[in-house]
């Protein structure tokens, strides 16, 4: 595991993202891994507040088509989001709060589309108010996913 | 205009606030995800806002 991990970040490809003084290199990556966040999670949050109670007036319908601009900021971030691990392989591949983060980050995606199945593709979910308990456990269980998620990628940088 | 900022960093770096923030560990970490939180919320609600906008007048 050890190996591996220094392997990677001692690849030609990665060493010169991480010494390169070029605006285009590493601040490039983490303001992309940033927007693909706010995106994400962002665009989710709205959802789930939306299940809540928040904004009544707008209709359910209104949200379905976020849940694809949803997978773009996952795409966006997964991308980002493996330059970043692999410059810092050796230190993140032993951190237990990245571990914790994409844990975190897998429940979020997979509760994002059972969420997105129930509300809109399944016929179970009536889309009028008020909105089901279950589908409000649902928008509880995201934001708070979520929340881990962000919360245990910045202490990242001053835990583990 | 440069003494002028120099003085005001100097002045906001050495302010109570400032203190707390630079000495309790876990403060600055706590701040810096509620700000993330905070961007994120922005970010999606003025997003679907633009998405309400661009569906009611037919661009989307």
């Amino acid at each position: 595991m050890f190996s591996v991990l220094l392997w990677i970040q001692n690849l030609p490809v990665f060493v010169s993202i991480a010494e390169s003084s070029s605006i285009w290199a590493y601040p490039t990556v983490l303001t992309l891994h940033t927007v693909g966040l706010g995106w994400l999670v962002g665009l989710n949050t709205v959802v789930n507040l939306r299940l809540l109670g928040v904004g009544k007036r707008v209709p359910f319908a209104t949200f379905e088509r976020l849940f694809p601009m949803m997978w773009w900021g996952f795409w966006l971030n997964l991308a980002t989001g493996v330059i970043l691990f692999c410059l810092d392989a050796n230190h993140k591949g032993h951190q237990w709060i990245f571990w914790a983060k994409i844990g975190s980050i897998i429940l979020a995606m997979f509760l994002l589309q059972s969420e997105r199945n129930y509300m809109f593709r399944g016929g179970e979910c009536p889309a009028v108010d008020p909105v089901p308990s279950k589908a409000r456990r649902y928008a509880w269980a995201s934001l708070g996913l979520w929340w881990i998620a962000t919360a245990t990628g910045r202490l990242m940088a001053y835990v583990g | 205009m440069m003494a002028l900022i120099v003085a005001i960093v100097h002045w906001v770096a050495h302010t109570h606030l400032s203190s707390y923030l630079r000495d309790i560990r876990w403060v600055w970490p706590l701040c810096e995800t509620i700000h993330f939180i905070g961007l994120a919320m922005v970010v999606g609600g003025v997003a679907s806002g633009y998405l309400k906008e661009a569906r009611e007048t037919g661009a989307l």
